[in-house]
């Protein structure tokens, strides 16, 4: 049986970088899973419900620092001389990076609530603010969504990630 | 700013206010919904005093709620005959539409709040305090502002067809989530609810005005961009 045409022009995206990177990054998960789970003790306080922390903390920075990437990346497309799509595109997979990672927090984040403090959510100010960040950026992958050309989607997209970005820290300095 | 924006500004922003004042989407339509949403909250909570309780809180949600309406009337006129398009392409100036539907948006969105906070007197039983009402106008306002500019950044962007009407409240909820904690607090001292004092009110006014200026520059300077296509 002859490959389809399609199958015959596909490509592979990987280049050697980004399989080392791999590599190191699944070796990296191996010896964190090890060490969460096996080797470090269970904690004084919080007992074996502080290995949830091992993953919830990496995950809200690595979000956060997405969202950081997208905001600074839809600037560079924005304010930039030659308006690279390339600012563009890394705004948009660096946002998804951190909706994933974003839900991934709050799904740990409530499960270590249910454990420490008996129910899943509590209305502080830190819990909101970061359910909203990630409705934010469900809206702002929503916009991206939208029809029309790329470089219209581009612009569209930078504007809703630039605003995103300050709206979301304001309601994280509000008073009291 | 100069003057030519300012007279712009304010031509449309009376079109629009005309435009309402002869079809009365707002009172026929959007005051009874706003109206209808104080009354169905009391349904939801029962009687006694987690109304009066929840009153400030339950008034700006009624607001938010019909606020998108709101702006989707505002920007359903504009799209329905392509009169977004012909200003455009007349070489009006994003800035001067930006502000004036955004200010034809907050006189609306003012009268809506003034009605729905004499609701709350009669429904919910909330009694207005003589020393809170210079906080409760400064926060309604301040409110107001802040809600119209986010109404109109984003409505601009959500207008057009093709599925984006549903974008609307997905983008301007999360966003209004410091508006809708600072008008409930900023009313709440003005009300004297849970004794809270007055003074207690003014840092929610502050962030209201810093979150409407922040948003009316941010949106004047990007609608041109959100309503290209």
């Amino acid at each position: 049986m002859t490959p389809s045409p399609q199958t015959s022009i596909r490509r592979a995206t990987g280049t050697r970088a980004t399989r080392v990177l791999g590599i190191v990054t699944l070796v990296m998960l191996g010896w964190l899973g090890l060490f969460g789970l096996v080797l470090s003790p269970a904690d004084v306080d919080q007992g074996d419900a502080v290995r949830i922390m091992y993953v919830h903390v990496p995950t809200v920075w690595l979000a956060y620092l997405a969202f950081i990437v997208t905001a600074v990346c839809s600037a560079l497309y924005l304010f930039g001389k030659r308006h690279s799509l390339g600012f563009d595109r890394v705004a948009g997979a660096s946002a998804e990076i951190g909706v994933v990672f974003m839900a991934l927090t709050l799904i740990s984040g409530s499960l270590w609530g249910r454990i420490t403090w008996g129910v899943y959510w509590q209305w502080d100010a830190r819990l909101t603010t970061t359910a909203l960040l990630f409705v934010t950026y469900i809206g702002y992958l929503a916009v991206r969504g939208l029809d029309g050309t790329r470089e219209r989607r581009a612009r569209r997209s930078a504007v809703i990630g630039l605003l995103a970005a300050p709206v979301a820290s304001l309601a994280h300095h509000r008073p009291r | 700013m100069s003057p030519g924006r300012i007279r712009l500004a304010r031509r449309l922003a009376a079109k629009d206010l005309l435009i309402e004042r002869r079809s009365r989407v707002l009172v026929n339509q959007v005051l009874p919904f706003s109206g209808l949403v104080m009354v169905v909250f009391a349904f939801a909570l029962g009687t006694g005093g987690v109304l009066e309780r929840a009153a400030p809180g339950l008034v700006w949600l009624a607001v938010l709620f019909s606020s998108l309406s709101t702006v989707q009337r505002s920007f359903g006129l504009e799209t329905a005959d392509g009169a977004m398009e012909s200003l455009r392409v007349a070489g009006v100036d994003p800035i001067a539409l930006f502000l004036g539907k955004a200010a034809a948006l907050a006189i609306e969105l003012l009268v809506l709040v003034t009605v729905l906070l004499g609701l709350a007197v009669v429904l919910y039983g909330t009694e207005p305090r003589a020393e809170g009402i210079v906080l409760l106008v400064t926060t309604a306002i301040s409110a107001t502002l802040g809600l119209a500019a986010l109404g109109t950044i984003y409505g601009g962007l959500a207008a057009g067809g093709s599925g984006r009407e549903t974008l609307l409240p997905l983008l301007v909820l999360p966003v209004a989530a410091p508006v809708l904690i600072g008008a409930t607090r900023g009313v709440e001292a003005a009300l004297g609810t849970d004794r809270t004092a007055v003074s207690e009110g003014w840092p929610w006014v502050g962030l209201l005005l810093v979150f409407a200026v922040a948003i009316g520059v941010g949106g004047a300077l990007a609608f041109g961009t959100l309503i290209e296509d």
